[in-house]
């Protein structure tokens, strides 16, 4: 109960509330518990009655047998027995008041069979019994009836009644008492064995003998079955006996169960009235319990709290609650006498907080007298700065204004007076309407306050206009806050003003989007009015036109007049070009002499023709600056959108320039269209690149080398290594085909490389062969360039160590040598000290100056082929070639003629004494492979090896050859109709007339071969009247004959020529 | 409130405690039911010893199985049993003997083989035994329980007194008879009353003088028993009994076995007795309380003709399984234990009798035991007295012929021939029933 006592009181009632329902709980168990245990017991019940019903069915049928003792119940009360043993299987599951049941009917039914066994055998005996005494009467008759002796006879006789007497007193033994049967068949036996003894005595004939031995014999099994079926008569007796009290006893132990199974539902169901009883009690009792336990717990100390609260209202502030319990009143009893604590002493600081207080409120009354004095000592000060305040308002330049509901000025400072023509003080009172004549500026004006005075919040506009009473329009940029005067909204104002400023923007926009000098839009705005113009032509389904402009010869206007004048001819210029273009169009300068015109609306690209010409004939226009007329063009490049691909403004912006960059190359004050379809074709080139790095990955390269000899000596001076590439398509491809897509590209770098190190590997093969084939190897001047070049080409070097000094050429383009001379200078100084040897490539085609020649350490010059094709018929190509190889002399250079075709070419170059040589004449270029067995067959011509160089005088005669040679050529051209004119046909017109006429006549006027040479000069122009003449009349069935005779006599005069020159 | 408390807490604990009460009934565990094995068998009286330990053993190691023995007069066995075998609620095992009696009611029974297999009875039972007890038409139906072994049983004291030895030959054998003839004792006693205990003398002298093989060939019927070797036999016999070493007052056919023939030897007026091992336990007993191998002894039946393998003789005493039992299961269970080294022991500790299985060690036997076993492991061959080895129809025939030519030795030619008569009839009757397999 302490316990109990110090528990919380809401635990209190949980455990309260947890025990009964415990209890009801447990009331509920016990009722289920109870019930099931009883419906198991009547069940029980049930069976057992059950059981006892079949015990009874099975006792009925031993019975039946017992009388009957027929087959057929014996296995009917077997099967009665299975069902019996089945049911008490089926209850010794559940129950234990089996007791000795089923031993006791295991045993019945051992027994049972035993009983039925003996019966069987009893049966058995006695039939076997009774067929022993048939035998034996059988035997008795044929033996009275068998042939014997007469004294044997009638002891047979004698015997045989004996005999039969003896099984008819068995008979009678068999409803004896079992002693008194065993001592007659004892005396039996005993009477047949002295039978048997009498017989032997008696019957002397052996066969009879024999024959009274089995009857006698027959006649005591007959007795022993007889005994047998007696004792097992008894013993069936005794075995029913047994059955008997077996069955009483299964009687009695069913009975038993039936009785105990009874007993114990009584006492089953007793001991569940009391558990339930029992329970049922508890719960009560254990309710009563609790609630008075609680009653005690709550009502008592709630009732004495009662009284000391009533004690406390009567004034008894000392009075506290004695509850000292642990739960919830407990703590509001302690809570209450705490609150009653602090109640009284409340009551004791309230008192003391009035004495206090009064103290206060005296030395306050004597500060506030004080502090009145003060202020009127404020007041006088405050109206003071006022006036400076309202002094440094009329100083500020801004408008400072108040306004009240009714639009009347309160308050406005000198600056907006002035404004307005008037004084502050003249503007109180009046509205904005009464100076301002702009309905509209003032309606704005009231809206805006109004606004600010119905929010109350302030507002900023930024955008303010005022109407000064000069009637010029200001930019005001306004603030306005809503000012409280007594009870009614004001609008205090500042009004600063932005006029100069909203110029000054206004001007930077302008510069942000123009051109400063052409006031024409700039790039920036180009690109907006682009974008719109795109946007535009796409909704329409129109045209526009991108053109951009490169002014000609305006870089030197400004190199020599200055940029002022630059200047003020590029404004002129625009300005014209603007006017040259409709209003739709907009002209745009990119910068520096760059302008782009953008033409919107054409319906197709003719169309933009006449404002291109329009455009150009503006630009090319003469122009007068400074008193001076200066004269410059433009060239122009032309796109169109939209197009087939997608573009964008700068690609449109790209193409033009792409087109103008043509134009000017192709001699500017003229406009080209852009071609849309070879840049697909120049971006074509990409995929080729892609391809070329497949090709060298896929080894797909190779190199031939094409000889170069001394023609007059047949010496082998080495072999250019060309590139070639061995297409699986395409078959064999020259450089030209791929060379160009990787121009300028690293691939270019790579493939250089490659060549590079291919043809030194070839170098080396060949020394390993015992060749001596010196390489030239193609340099590109990107390659080239390469800072790491050197390094590269001493790794290669390194790499095969074969190589002598002197192997290795490297040829270089003039043009690309020219470009950055110092660099080049420097490393080919560092590659002859690797002894590699230089060679300028496709000499005559740059404009190499002669002091730049001098600079370069190229051993080398290869002339370019197209001098060395074309000499033979072209005297200025010729004339070249001369002068090239005048300069290798000079500078102690070797010259080396590419192109070398024919024999010919070979026979002059000879005569012009260049010696080395490189072409078809010589050799094609050729694998690798093929190079061994070529040096070893090659010899030069006979021709070459006398052909001597001419004498420096005689070189004209040369010329003048080659000179008529371009003659013939022109007229057999003429002939064939391909020019318009014949060449002149007099023979001093031509320059071999010039020379038998001149130079060659005092040179060699006396030799028999100048006559001969100047007569059959004579003869073929004669021959070219003649022809000339065929054609004009047109008798050109004779021409043919005459053509012939005219090479014929060509060829004359060229022997002619060449027996004149030899020595 | 303390009364309260108190009385509180009293509620509750009587409640828990009824409760508690209540649980325990329910949970007691209620023993299994016990399915019952009946065992019927005729080891009465003198035999029954050991049965109830053996049934005791087995229901001690199976809880869930009740071995329940029954016994009845073995005549039962011989007749009635025909009839009960072929009812629907035979007994789950019957005692039985081996040879032609289990042949003649095997289409009734339950081959054993699968049992036999799982139980590994091929090693406890010598090849012999199961060719000889177990085996029919080719499975095996019959467990071997008891072996006996048929032999003379003699006074060792008078045998001692007289300085004679147990024979070896025939020769020796005659010279001990004469010898005891000389002294006035009749040599031999033979209780033939039951007619049975004369088969063994015609088994032994055939089986001594023909080859095996005429025997089986006779006892099925293949051989007639007027055969010039069963007249020899009958002749050899004729020949001790003219020599008057047989008893003859009183005379074989009226001296029972037991209670005359061995009572004899008992009292020194005999001094041997041709019968089964079952006399260890019959002059062991309160009656007599010999000691053997100091008051009495055996020896085998001495050798005839040493071209002759020696064959030993005996009944041996089993189990068969009704093929209609209703607890195979229960009763194979049953037989795998009375198989055991352990149950037979048990058994022939009581009966005398030697325990099949092989298993049985010689230290459970007695010394004299030990002796009969080495006799028995001596013999390759061994076999059935005649009444279980032919037939119980013919050999209902042969003991009657015994019994007369008991009385009438001299007409032996005609008892021969007229039990080949009647027995080539039965043989033939027995064949139209049951056609050989």
């Amino acid at each position: 109960m302490k316990l109990l006592s110090r528990l919380r009181f809401q635990q209190k009632i949980s455990l309260s509330f947890g025990v009964l329902i415990a209890l009801l709980a447990l009331n509920a168990l016990v009722g289920v518990v109870t019930g099931l245990a009883i419906t198991r017991q009547l069940d029980l019940q049930n069976d057992s009655e059950q059981l006892t019903s079949k015990l009874d069915r099975m006792h009925d049928g031993v019975t039946h047998f017992v009388q009957t003792r027929a087959r057929e119940d014996a296995a009917e009360t077997f099967h009665q027995l299975d069902q019996v043993r089945g049911a008490i299987s089926g209850l010794q599951d559940r129950t234990r008041l089996l007791g000795k049941l089923p031993p006791v009917l295991d045993e019945y039914r051992a027994t049972f069979q035993k009983f039925v066994i003996e019966l069987d055998q009893k049966a058995a005996l006695e039939s076997q019994a009774s067929a022993l005494s048939a035998r034996v009467m059988n035997d008795i008759v044929a033996i009275r009836l068998s042939e014997s002796h007469p004294h044997t006879h009638s002891a047979v006789d004698t015997l045989s009644d004996q005999v039969s007497s003896l099984l008819w007193q068995t008979q009678a033994i068999r409803n004896q008492p079992p002693t008194a049967a065993t001592a007659q068949i004892e005396r039996l036996t005993l009477e047949l064995a002295r039978l048997q003894g009498e017989s032997r005595v008696q019957i002397r004939q052996s066969e009879q003998q024999r024959q009274i031995y089995r009857i006698l014999r027959d006649a005591g099994s007959y007795l022993n079955s007889f005994a047998s079926a007696l004792q097992y008569q008894s013993r069936n007796r005794q075995t029913e006996q047994t059955l008997q009290s077996l069955s009483e006893q299964i009687q009695s132990a069913a009975q038993q169960l039936e009785n105990d199974t009874r007993a114990q539902i009584r006492h089953s169901i007793l001991l569940a009235l009391i558990l339930a009883g029992s329970c049922f009690v508890l719960t009560i009792i254990a309710a009563m319990l609790l609630a008075r336990q609680l009653g005690r717990g709550i009502l008592e100390p709630v009732r004495h709290l009662l009284g000391t609260t009533q004690a406390i209202t009567a004034g008894h502030l000392d009075e506290r609650a004695a509850v000292h319990n642990q739960d919830e009143i407990g703590e509001l009893a302690r809570s209450f006498n705490q609150m009653a604590d602090s109640l009284g002493e409340l009551q004791a600081s309230l008192e003391q907080r009035v004495a206090e207080r009064t103290r206060q409120l005296s030395e306050s009354n004597a500060a506030l007298s004080h502090e009145i004095r003060q202020r009127q000592h404020a007041e006088a000060e405050i109206s003071e700065r006022e006036r400076h305040l309202r002094t440094i308002i009329d100083l500020v330049p801004h408008f400072i204004f108040a306004r009240n509901n009714q639009g009347q000025y309160t308050l406005a400072n000198q600056a907006l007076a002035s404004a307005y023509g008037t004084t502050p003080e003249q503007l109180l009172g009046h509205r904005d309407a009464d100076f301002n004549r702009d309905a509209e500026l003032v309606a704005g004006i009231q809206a805006a306050d109004q606004e600010v005075i119905q929010s109350g919040k302030a507002i900023c506009i930024p955008d303010d206009t005022f109407i000064d009473h000069t009637g010029c329009r200001r930019d005001l940029q306004t603030s306005k806050i809503p000012y409280q005067v007594a009870d009614a909204t004001h609008v205090l104002g500042v009004a600063i003003d932005i006029t100069e400023l909203k110029q000054h923007q206004s001007q930077l926009e302008r510069i942000a989007h123009f051109d400063i000098l052409t006031d024409l839009p700039n790039r920036v705005l180009l690109g907006d009015r682009l974008h719109q113009a795109m946007a535009h032509a796409q909704r329409h389904a129109a045209s526009l036109a991108v053109v951009y402009l490169d002014l000609d010869g305006f870089k030197e206007i400004n190199d020599s007049s200055g940029h002022k004048t630059g200047d003020r001819l590029l404004a002129r210029l625009a300005a014209r070009m603007k006017d040259a273009l409709r209003d739709e169009d907009t002209l745009a300068r990119l910068g520096g002499d760059e302008f782009v015109a953008v033409l919107q609306d054409l319906h197709d690209q003719e169309s933009s023709t006449p404002i291109l010409k329009r455009l150009l004939a503006a630009a090319a226009e003469p122009v007068h600056v400074d008193g001076k007329l200066l004269h410059v063009s433009a060239s122009a490049g032309v796109t169109f959108f939209p197009q087939a691909d997608k573009v964008d403004a700068d690609q449109l912006l790209r193409q033009a320039d792409q087109a103008m960059y043509v134009a000017k190359q192709a001699g500017k004050n003229r406009y080209h269209l852009f071609d849309a379809e070879q840049d697909r074709m120049v971006r074509g080139h990409h995929e080729t690149q892609e391809r070329i790095r497949q090709g060298l990955a896929g080894n797909e390269f190779v190199l031939h080398y094409q000889p170069k000899v001394n023609m007059r000596t047949g010496q082998v001076l080495g072999a250019e290594a060309l590139l070639r590439w061995q297409h699986p398509q395409k078959g064999l491809l020259p450089p030209a085909e791929f060379l160009p897509a990787i121009d300028n590209h690293a691939l270019g770098i790579q493939l250089g490389e490659w060549v590079l190190d291919t043809a030194l590997a070839q170098i080396s093969q060949w020394r390993s062969l015992g060749l001596h084939v010196p390489v030239s190897v193609n340099i590109d001047a990107i390659q080239f360039g390469q800072s790491t070049f050197l390094d590269k080409l001493r790794a290669t070097l390194a790499a095969h160590p074969a190589l002598q000094s002197g192997d290795l050429e490297l040829e270089v383009l003039e043009t690309s040598a020219l470009e950055d001379i110092r660099q080049l200078s420097d490393i080919m100084l560092a590659c002859r000290d690797l002894g590699v040897g230089f060679a300028l490539d496709d000499f005559g085609t740059g404009y190499s100056s002669l002091t730049y020649l001098k600079q370069l350490p190229a051993q080398v010059l290869k002339i370019d082929q197209s001098f060395v094709r074309d000499m033979l018929d072209d005297p200025e190509d010729l004339a070249i070639l001369e002068g090239v190889l005048g300069l290798a002399t000079a500078f102690q250079r070797n010259a080396i003629a590419e192109g070398v075709e024919t024999l010919a070419h070979g026979e002059l170059l000879l005569q012009m004494g260049c010696e080395w040589a490189q072409g078809y004449a010589i050799a094609r270029p050729m694998p690798a492979a093929a190079i061994p067995e070529w040096l070893a067959r090659w010899q030069p011509p006979p021709e070459w090896a006398h052909c001597a160089e001419v004498r420096r005088d005689d070189l004209p005669l040369l010329f003048a050859a080659v000179d008529h040679r371009a003659w013939m050529a022109q007229l057999q051209g003429w002939l064939r109709g391909e020019s318009a004119l014949p060449p002149a046909a007099a023979s001093h017109d031509c320059k071999l007339g010039h020379w038998l006429n001149g130079d060659g006549l005092q040179r060699h006027g006396s030799k028999p071969a100048f006559l001969e040479l100047a007569s059959r000069h004579e003869q073929l122009h004669l021959l070219g009247q003649r022809l000339i003449a065929l054609k004009h009349t047109g008798q050109l069935h004779l021409l043919q004959t005459a053509q012939e005779e005219l090479d014929m006599r060509q060829q004359q005069l060229q022997h002619a020529i060449q027996t004149l020159i030899r020595p | 409130m303390r009364a309260g408390t108190l009385l509180l807490a009293a509620l509750l604990s009587a409640i828990l405690l009824a409760l508690a009460a209540c649980s325990r009934n329910d949970d007691t565990a209620v023993p299994p039911p016990r399915s019952s094995i009946t065992f019927l068998h005729y080891f009465t009286d003198s035999l029954s010893g050991g049965i109830d330990e053996m049934s005791q053993g087995f229901n001690n190691q199976h809880p869930a199985l009740e071995l329940k023995a029954i016994s009845l007069d073995h005549e039962a066995f011989k007749t009635s049993i025909q009839d009960t075998l072929k009812t629907d609620n035979p007994p789950e095992l019957y005692s039985y003997w081996a040879g032609a009696r289990t042949a003649s009611i095997v289409d009734e029974l339950e081959p054993l083989d699968e049992l036999w297999q799982q139980a590994g009875w091929d090693k406890a039972f010598a090849p012999s035994v199961i060719k000889a007890a177990s085996e029919y038409r080719g499975k095996k139906y019959f467990l071997p329980l008891t072996q006996h072994y048929i032999a003379f049983f003699y006074n060792k004291k008078l045998f001692d007194q007289l300085q004679l030895q147990p024979p070896k030959t025939w020769e020796e054998f005659l010279a001990v008879c004469a010898a005891l003839k000389a002294r006035g004792i009749t040599p031999i006693a033979l209780g033939a009353r039951d007619k049975w205990p004369a088969q063994f003398w015609f088994d032994y002298l055939l089986l001594r003088t023909a080859p095996y093989s005429f025997r089986q060939q006779l006892m099925s019927g293949e051989a007639r028993f007027d055969d010039p070797q069963v007249r020899a036999v009958f002749a050899r016999w004729k020949s001790l009994i003219d020599k008057g070493y047989f008893n003859s007052r009183p005379h074989p056919n009226e001296l029972a076995w037991d209670s005359g023939a061995n009572d004899m030897v008992f009292r020194g007026e005999a001094a041997m007795t041709l019968m089964g091992t079952w006399n260890l336990a019959y002059f062991s007993n309160n009656t007599h309380q010999w000691q053997a191998g100091k008051d009495f002894d055996f020896f085998p039946f001495p050798q005839i003709d040493p071209a002759i393998p020696t064959v030993a003789l005996g009944p041996i005493d089993g189990i068969v399984m009704p093929k209609r039992a209703h607890d195979k299961a229960g009763a194979g269970t049953a037989l795998r234990y009375l198989a055991s080294a352990e149950a037979q022991r048990t058994f022939s500790r009581y009966s005398g009798a030697l325990a099949p299985n092989l298993q049985v060690p010689d230290s459970a036997y007695s010394d004299i035991q030990r002796r009969v076993r080495k006799e028995l492991e001596r013999s390759p061959v061994f076999d059935f007295a005649f009444d279980l080895a032919t037939p119980p129809p013919v050999a209902e025939l042969g003991l009657d012929a015994f019994a007369e030519f008991l009385a009438f030795p001299d007409a032996y030619p005609e008892i021969t021939r007229r039990l080949a008569d009647e027995a080539a009839a039965r043989f033939s009757a027995t064949r139209a029933v049951k056609p050989a397999p």
